[in-house]
């Protein structure tokens, strides 16, 4: 099993400063809104009170981190497993309905299932093949979803 | 006898063979999920709850509490067999469960568990059934204030019950609420923070949140150092109890419940911290500590008993008050909400036959589940000999097809992506995710009851402090901060929370 070093020092920096460009961006998007009084309070009171609640908070968790010491062992980021699993969600997203449901699903399983490093190409067809059966069997037959089972893509091979 | 009429009302909606049919595959899905290590209820119960779209508002919710109940089971058995935890409630499960199995008493394990988990899971929906009518009708009479108070009283509970560091907690939970003022203003249209999409307007998807921050993460954390399960037991036998065993039992399984029962009802978690609490209480009274760690029963009766009673009870703050105590339920507000049912001390009054419903099929589910867990145990036994390279595809698509088909939006299935990929990074650096759903569930209730709290005053903020009900909940709610800020229980909490979903 292999693993890399984390100090709790970057890790708490790290996630501080995500937290303080998340509140910056919202905050500085939330000063476009009107803002109102106490008694009426505007669309923008409440999201510029916790961009900048969020923003403290944020801070103060990185000069927190900078002072901490120690470090944990993790394991190493699955960068293609997530490169993967996001492509055939967004695949999933924008071909969903002009494939269908059991090409998309053969498409999408077959691309998550290369995630994991013990997958071989014929594994992974194998499970698409295996997943599509059951989600049309599953979704299609039994629940009934408004995806076609073969699209528009597919010309006159469109079944609904 | 009210409650008896109530209860006759509720076993007349549970037992139609529509709401059996559903209550069973509910369990049983619970049960698979509980068993299965790397998806649990929260992911299951986000993914299914575009599906129970077209269902009658109370066959839905008697299928997702299933879900949720069905797994506390089904974890007890992963852990036992394989000393893993299916569910992070069930992690102390697997110190002694697992050295039962290892001296050929598997078979007392599970049914140890089964039966302190029937037990727990039939008093404690009792006390539901008991104690929610009463705490409804002292829930009609808060007004916007208390009810902000109580919110924030909720979420400032889940900080201290969460484990890790609370100012990031703290951080996740501001993180929440400001995701969920994405949308459009309840009050003046005016569409915040949606950069132009219309697919915005409507808010961010809390199903895809919820997918991507417990199901998709989850995943990419599962992928770092990929192992293969070790089952160790692959046949168990004598599922029976001796009258000794049962005697040593009793005791615990009762303690189990009382606890469970107890802190179920706090919000952030609850089952988890119940059974720690459970068996470092059996650990303290027992006469003979050096059994503890090393097969002994009571330590697998408490901790069971006492993660079933608060998953049934966990559901009083969201049937009285409308207040998800932790993510599961945070999806069941969800469920009520897509029926067009807003949850709250309403329900009770308004749908009784719902209300009830629900409670009476928590004691049919139990049944089922004491059925379905002992002679079926070779079932699931085979299933942990799936492996996960076959299980995570399933789960990604899944999530995919269920969030597409609520809205047909392919945005909220980029949202699954981007919510696991953000909520991955989180992860790794030490944050939690049950505190940013909370908030984000949460978010607008809160600002809806804080302004109609400021109109009412009249601009004056000091509304809050002079309720005495806002005003106590407040109290207690910075009491709790304070607490879990102390160093003696920080370091209480680091042991307590050693394994986690």
């Amino acid at each position: 099993m292999s693993t890399v070093v984390q100090t709790h020092r970057s890790r708490d920096v790290l996630a501080g400063l995500i937290f303080l460009a998340i509140a910056i961006a919202f905050g500085w998007e939330a000063t476009n809104y009107e803002l109102g009084r106490a008694l009426r309070m505007g669309a923008g009171f409440i999201p510029l009170t916790l961009s900048a609640l969020l923003g403290i908070l944020g801070a103060i968790v990185v000069a927190a981190g900078l002072r901490r010491e120690g470090e944990t062992e993790v394991g190493p980021v699955p960068w293609r497993g997530i490169l993967l699993v996001s492509i055939a969600l967004i695949l999933f997203g924008a071909y969903g309905r002009s494939l269908g449901l059991v090409p998309v699903v053969f498409l999408c399983s077959a691309v998550t299932a290369l995630a994991s490093a013990r997958n071989t190409v014929l594994s992974a067809l194998a499970i698409a093949a295996a997943l599509s059966a059951l989600c049309w069997l599953v979704f299609k037959l039994g629940l009934g979803v408004s995806l076609p089972t073969v699209g528009p893509l597919f010309g006159p091979l469109q079944v609904f | 006898m009210d409650l008896l009429s109530h209860l006759a009302l509720g076993f007349e909606t549970a037992f139609t063979v529509t709401n059996l049919l559903w209550c069973f595959v509910g369990v049983l899905l619970g049960t698979l999920v509980g068993v299965l290590p790397g998806i649990g209820p929260t992911a299951t119960i986000a993914m299914l709850l575009p599906i129970t779209f077209t269902f009658a508002p109370v066959t839905a919710l008697i299928m997702l509490s299933g879900i949720y109940y069905g797994a506390q089971y089904g974890g007890s058995t992963t852990a036992i067999l394989i000393n893993l935890p299916g569910e992070s409630s069930s992690a102390v499960t697997a110190i002694d469960g697992y050295q039962m199995a290892r001296k050929g008493r598997a078979g007392a394990a599970l049914a140890t568990a089964a039966l302190g988990s029937f037990f727990a899971g039939s008093v404690a929906t009792l006390i539901l059934a008991i104690a929610a009518p009463p705490l409804a009708r002292v829930a009609l009479n808060f007004g916007a204030a208390d009810y902000f108070a109580l919110l924030v009283l909720g979420l400032l509970v889940s900080i201290s019950l969460a484990h890790g560091s609370v100012l990031k907690a703290l951080a996740m939970i501001a993180l929440g609420l400001l995701l969920g003022t994405v949308g459009q203003d309840v009050t003046s249209g005016t569409p915040r923070f949606t950069l132009g999409f219309r697919e915005l307007y409507g808010g961010i998807n809390f199903v895809s949140l919820a997918v991507g921050v417990f199901g998709v993460a989850e995943i990419f954390r599962n992928l770092e150092n990929e192992r293969t399960r070790e089952v160790g037991v692959s046949r168990v036998t004598n599922l029976w109890l001796t009258r000794a065993d049962f005697r040593a039992i009793a005791a615990p399984v009762l303690r189990g419940t009382a606890v469970g029962s107890l802190l179920g009802i706090l919000p952030g978690g609850g089952h988890v911290l119940s059974s720690f609490a459970s068996y470092s209480m059996e650990k303290n009274l027992a006469a003979d500590k050096s059994a503890f760690g090393h097969g002994a029963i009571q330590g697998v009766a408490g901790p069971e008993s006492a993660n079933n009673a608060a998953a049934q009870t966990s559901f009083i703050p969201l049937l009285t008050l409308g207040i998800p105590a932790h993510p599961v339920m945070a999806l069941i507000v969800g469920a009520f909400i897509l029926q067009g049912i807003t949850p709250g001390p309403n329900v009770i009054n308004d749908q009784p036959a719902l209300f009830w419903g629900i409670i009476a099929s928590m004691w049919i589910g139990n049944t089922m589940l004491v059925i379905l867990n002992l002679p079926l145990i070779g079932l699931w036994v085979k299933m942990l000999t799936i492996p996960y390279r076959v299980l995570f595809p399933a789960i990604v698509i899944f999530a995919s097809i269920g969030c597409y088909s609520i809205n047909n939006n392919p945005f909220d299935v980029y949202a699954i992506a981007v919510s696991g990929v953000v909520g991955y990074a989180l992860i790794r650096l030490g944050c939690e995710p049950a505190p940013l759903l909370l908030g984000f569930v949460l978010g607008p209730l809160l600002e809806e009851n804080l302004r109609r709290a400021m109109i009412l005053s009249r601009g004056d903020p000091l509304v809050f402090f002079q309720r005495p009900i806002s005003a106590t909940l407040l109290a207690l709610g910075l009491i709790c901060i304070v607490l879990a800020a102390l160093p003696s229980i920080r370091r209480k909490r680091d042991t307590v929370f050693v394994e986690e979903d």
